[in-house]
């Protein structure tokens, strides 16, 4: 145990140690695009962010914030930003140059930490690339320079709230450069025409000077007062794709990335962002062999999300392979009958599974994962079921298939085992699809999703939720009124508590029964039954989830569900080939012309004749 | 006289080139009359052209459609489907008709009209120019209240007459859209139909 802690705690100092660069707290400063005693602006330039002046500007800009002039938190943002510096320049050096020195023709990308030079800095044509997530503080003993149309590029998490220019002498911005990150200069910062510069121009004392520029505090440098935590999670069903081989992106109101995103999609619990209170949107890289939805309590079926200052939140991405046909067209015509689709029942199959043990406080072992599958629709056999794990595998089949005919009937539960060794706290989600034995072959598909702690007693939960339909067999054209019936229960150890269920279909989700003690925990071996109704009018298939926490720690469940809308027969739209009457009237014109032609053509030959 | 025969020559000449060209004139002009006038019709009706935007608001039943682009200007019927299941379609060349159990043009979903294709005793069909449209064309639906709901063409394709087509019939994105549909490919006698459907799909304005 002790072993364990001390590698922990070497683990993490290891990194920090070589590149010790730490951001500064810049106070009241923090949401000022410009701030200087004198501001000067000569054509329409744009701040998103505070604007602060003693003696203003010519050519007023557009400020999306506040301008304080010499009034408010003005002078107490100059003695913030004061203090930063004092910060930066107490920094240790981790990379040192003795002369001036143009960035750009360093080995790059450059990492995080403190770069020292004993001179000017420029950055050239080639422009600069800041790669990971840390933080970069240039501290310049003379000016900082860039050439028109340069770009500091920031990859792999690297973030401009975290870039720091630290110059003794003036600072300035060729035209259309991209600039990154706060630059502190007392001795002046002149920002050439149209650069587009995320970050902060801090002069307090001295004069910005911008021309048709545009700055941006990126909100994100903001440090919420209380952040919403923001669990963003790839779902994938299907395929061969990974949660990793997608790229989500989450965006504030202004579209910018927010958080040091785009990530790679993240399984399990996902990625977590720590975010201001605000509106944001999730997206992601579209893929076409996927069908994409949104899900959860955190985001609407479009990926909206409206976050509250400390709220934790979840919003999954749930792509669905294009190649499982979830849902099926229905074809009125196809079955001889009318508007029925020939008879056709949507499957459903669940899955629950529990984790031996929960919990490994004393470090790295073993875990088992055990996983029951069952028919939940219970009309029609299931075929080719299968069942994998994104965290382990294979699950291998133990027992259940009571009849031995290989398909999971009503009422069989189908044991499924899987071991691995663990050593961090890992959530991993298991998936089981099967398809109606019928003429049809439709898919059903189910997952569960379990966290095991590693190095701690404290068992994270679990939740299962199965979703039902009112209606198995395909609505006639137009559609009809569908309810669904979720029963969410748990299959884990510890009673959950702020369980919510959600649809990305339907809405609202409406407790019915269930917490037969009325303290509004879900308690292991309890049944809670929630309602929800909707009119559709085209094949669906919706997703439900069940969130819920305890012991520090959200568990998750998802159900899906189709409800199929026939589609009518193409209509017979055409009339059997027939003669038209232009035809005939051609037919005279051509008549008439030849007659024309062969009476002028006569008369040709009688003309010549009598000569 | 051979002298005065000279003088004939192009006279007869004349005569027989101004004949032919007359008849020809004559039939541009027959041809090209109908067209003509139903244009004339669609631009005094585009005078009082209301857009209405799609909304989920009661749309009042569809009266007439109006394709500028094509010369269509039809009355609307309804139908309902077969006992086939297969959508109906209307009685003669020149109406079109609407899916009854369907949105309504204009309100969320997606509307669909038919229209034949081809010659019935002597008279056009509607949609024999459908084909003709491009992406951008405008179309529009006058409802029973005098109201004109515009849309306007996002896609054309062609199906196998037996093709299951949800996305033609159905939408999830809550708008407005009108499909339109007529045959093409080769005649088939023994199913009576056309071997393809060839589908307009257009977006509330």
């Amino acid at each position: 145990m002790a072993a364990g802690v001390l590698f922990l705690v070497l683990g993490f100092a290891g990194p920090l140690a070589a590149h010790a660069a730490s951001t500064p707290a810049l106070g009241d400063a923090t949401t000022f695009g410009a701030l200087g005693s004198t501001y000067t602006n000569s054509a329409a330039t744009t701040i998103n962010g505070d604007l602060g002046y003693t003696t203003g500007p010519g050519v007023a800009p557009t400020v999306n914030g506040t301008t304080y002039v010499n009034t408010g938190i003005y002078a107490q943002a100059g003695i913030d930003q004061n203090a930063a510096l004092s910060v930066l320049n107490a920094e240790a050096c981790n990379y040192n140059f003795g002369s001036s020195t143009n960035l750009s023709l360093l080995s790059q990308p450059l990492l995080p930490g403190v770069y020292c030079i004993a001179g000017a800095a420029s950055i050239g044509t080639g422009g600069i690339t800041l790669s990971g997530n840390g933080t970069y503080v240039f501290k310049i003993d003379g000016a900082l320079t860039t050439v028109a149309g340069s770009i500091v590029s920031l990859i792999n998490g690297a973030s401009e709230c975290n870039v720091f220019w630290a110059p003794t002498q003036a600072t300035t911005l060729g035209a259309n450069t991209t600039f990154m990150g706060t630059d502190i200069d007392a001795s002046g910062i002149t920002v050439g025409s149209t650069v587009t510069w995320k970050g902060q121009a801090l002069v307090f004392g001295g004069t910005v000077t911008t021309n048709a520029d545009i700055i941006t505090v990126p909100i994100s440098c903001v440090a919420p007062a209380n952040p919403a935590t923001f669990h963003v999670i790839k779902l994938v069903v299907g395929g061969s794709a990974a949660a990793s081989d997608f790229t989500i992106h989450v965006k504030d109101v202004s579209n910018m990335e927010v958080g040091g995103g785009p990530f790679p999609g993240a399984s399990g619990l996902g990625t977590s962002y720590s975010l201001p209170a605000g509106n944001y949107s999730v997206s992601e890289n579209p893929n076409a062999s996927y069908v994409q939805s949104f899900t959860g309590s955190g985001c609407d079926a479009s990926g909206n999300a409206a976050l509250s200052a400390g709220q934790d939140a979840i919003c999954t991405v749930v792509n669905t392979a294009v190649a499982i046909p979830v849902v099926v067209p229905v074809a009125s015509s196809g079955g001889g009958s009318v508007s029925t689709g020939g008879g056709r029942i949507v499957p459903l199959i669940g899955i629950t599974k529990v984790p031996t043990s929960l919990a490994l406080p004393t470090g790295t072992g073993q875990v088992t994962y055990n996983y029951t599958v069952w028919n939940v629709g219970g009309q029609q056999a299931l075929d080719n079921v299968t069942v994998t794990d994104d965290k382990c595998s294979p699950a291998t089949y133990v027992s259940g298939d009571t009849n031995g005919n290989g398909k999971l009937d009503p009422h069989e539960n189908w044991k499924y085992t899987c071991s691995t060794t663990l050593s961090t706290t890992t959530t991993n989600t298991a998936i089981a699809t099967g398809y109606s034995d019928d003429a049809y072959h439709q898919a059903s598909i189910a997952t569960a999703v379990a966290t095991v702690v590693v190095g701690s007693n404290k068992e994270p939960p679990l939740i299962n939720i199965v979703k039902v339909p009112s209606r198995l067999t395909p609505f006639p054209y137009g559609g009809g009124d569908v309810t669904y019936t979720y029963t969410v229960t748990n299959p884990g150890v510890v009673a959950l508590h702020n369980v919510t269920v959600s649809d990305n279909k339907c809405g609202p989700v409406t407790y019915v029964s269930g917490d037969a003690n009325n303290n509004s925990l879900l308690e292991p071996g309890e049944s809670w039954t929630y309602t929800c109704s909707a009119t559709i009018t085209a094949s669906t298939m919706n997703t439900a989830t069940a969130e819920g926490t305890a012991n520090g720690f959200t568990a998750i469940g998802y159900a899906f569900a189709t409800v199929l809308v026939a589609t009518p027969g193409l209509p017979n739209t055409g009339f059997p080939p027939q003669t038209s009457p232009w035809d005939f009237v051609w037919a005279a014109c051509a008549l008439v012309a030849c007659w024309l032609i062969f009476a002028v053509v006569r008369k040709i030959e009688k003309h010549q004749a009598h000569k | 006289m051979n002298s005065a025969a000279r003088k004939n020559i192009p006279r007869h000449w004349a005569a027989a080139i101004l004949g032919v060209a007359s008849i020809i004139i004559v039939l541009v002009i027959i041809f090209f009359a109908k067209n003509f006038y139903a244009r004339q019709a669609i631009l005094i009706d585009n005078a009082v052209v209301q857009n209405v935007s799609n909304a989920s608001a009661i749309v009042a039943l569809p009266v007439r459609l109006e394709i500028p682009e094509i010369g269509v200007d039809a009355a609307i019927e309804y139908v309902g489907l077969t006992a086939q299941g297969v959508m109906g379609v209307p009685v003669g060349p020149s109406d079109v008709a609407w899916l009854d159990q369907g949105p309504r043009p204009g309100a969320n979903g997606s509307a669909v009209i038919a229209g034949h294709e081809g010659w019935k005793d002597g008279v056009a069909a509607v949609f024999d120019n459908l084909g003709k449209l491009k992406i951008g064309d405008k179309v529009y639906v006058l409802d029973g209240q005098g109201t004109k709901v515009t849309f306007v063409v996002r896609n054309m394709k062609t199906y196998d007459q037996n093709g299951d087509v949800p996305e033609v019939f159905a939408s999830s994105d809550g708008k407005a859209h009108l499909n339109l549909i007529t045959c093409e490919g080769t005649w088939n006698a023994t199913q009576k139909s056309y071997s393809n459907r060839l589908v307009v799909f257009t977006d509330g304005e």
